[in-house]
């Protein structure tokens, strides 16, 4: 049995998963307390765990939010300036 | 006690034992040393591996659809890339750290013959400051990967230039053993860390949308 937190990680909206996190073998097989994962694919829940899930993978997503926050404090999105830059990198290898 | 050192409220969407080695990672930045390495060698397709020599498409403004081969990063889940599981994986371009940070300085100085060398320097400078937030995974769209196999100066990851390909050519890619690079335990942690500033960071304040029905 595992614990909800690992059914959370797999489950987080984006679902850019810790997939590795398993059994070694890089792909997360079945067995879970709610979701039963057979070659990664995530069945039906009851409606009480749904709910549970819901809350707990809300708050994992702000949970990574925060650790990429803490990570990366000065982080920003490029200026127009860069992005022009950069893009005018990536299109002069089509010359 | 510094934010980055209580980590143990993170124990739910990371796994107890990795978080002292994520923790002691995450200080040595703007160190990445730690994110890269050879291909994994019992896994052959974990997410985010880099692939040489690889297919990627682009529509430009013109609506073409540009073509052209690049090493690119696999975006995809683990799980979702086995066979007969995505006919299309997302690849993101990968480029030489050092051969854009040369197109810059000569895009900086182009049609500026005439500077002063006060003038020159303060351009100098400005574009390693530039250089340094790169490298020091500073900016949203581009993630930035220490020295790995021909990128001796590390490497770009264009974020916002994510593609669709066909998971045949994918496959291909695997039995030619195009595969660069994999990334490590936490730095595929890091790698979610990137891919969450970039697509899930929070909206302003000022974004406020409908209530729903």
């Amino acid at each position: 049995m595992e614990p909800i937190s690992t059914v959370i990680t797999l489950a987080w909206p984006l679902l850019f998963t810790p997939a590795q996190f398993g059994n070694g073998s890089g792909y997360r097989q079945s067995t879970v307390t709610s979701v039963v994962y057979e070659g990664c694919e995530i069945l039906p829940l009851k409606a009480s765990e749904l709910e549970a899930l819901s809350i707990e993978s809300h708050s994992a997503a702000l949970d990574w939010i925060l650790l990429a926050k803490e990570a990366l404090p000065n982080i920003t999105p490029l200026t127009p300036e860069e992005r022009s830059s950069i893009n005018e990198f990536f299109w002069s290898h089509f010359k | 006690m510094s934010p980055i050192e209580d980590f143990s409220r993170f124990s739910r969407i990371i796994p107890e034992e990795h978080l002292p080695a994520l923790r002691n990672n995450l200080k040595r930045i703007p160190d990445f040393t730690w994110v890269i390495d050879a291909p994994h060698p019992d896994i052959d397709r974990p997410q985010g591996d880099v692939l040489s020599n690889f297919p990627t498409v682009i529509l430009d403004e013109r609506r073409e659809a540009r073509s052209r081969e690049f090493t690119v990063l696999v975006l995809n889940n683990t799980c979702d890339l086995p066979d007969d599981r995505l006919d299309f994986i997302s690849a993101a371009p990968i480029f030489d750290f050092n051969k854009y940070l040369e197109f810059e300085r000569e895009r900086r100085f182009r049609g500026k013959d005439t500077l002063n060398d006060s003038e020159k320097r303060r351009i100098e400078d400005s574009l390693q400051e530039y250089g340094r937030v790169l490298r020091s995974n500073d900016k949203t769209e581009i993630l930035y990967l220490p020295p790995f196999s021909e990128f001796t100066h590390g490497a770009l990851v264009l974020l916002h230039l994510v593609c669709s390909v066909s998971a045949r050519l994918y496959h291909d890619a695997l039995r030619q053993g195009r595969r660069v690079a994999s990334f490590t335990q936490t730095g595929f942690y890091f790698l979610l860390i990137k891919l969450t500033t970039h697509f899930a960071r929070p909206e302003t304040s000022e974004v406020t949308r409908r209530p729903g029905p």
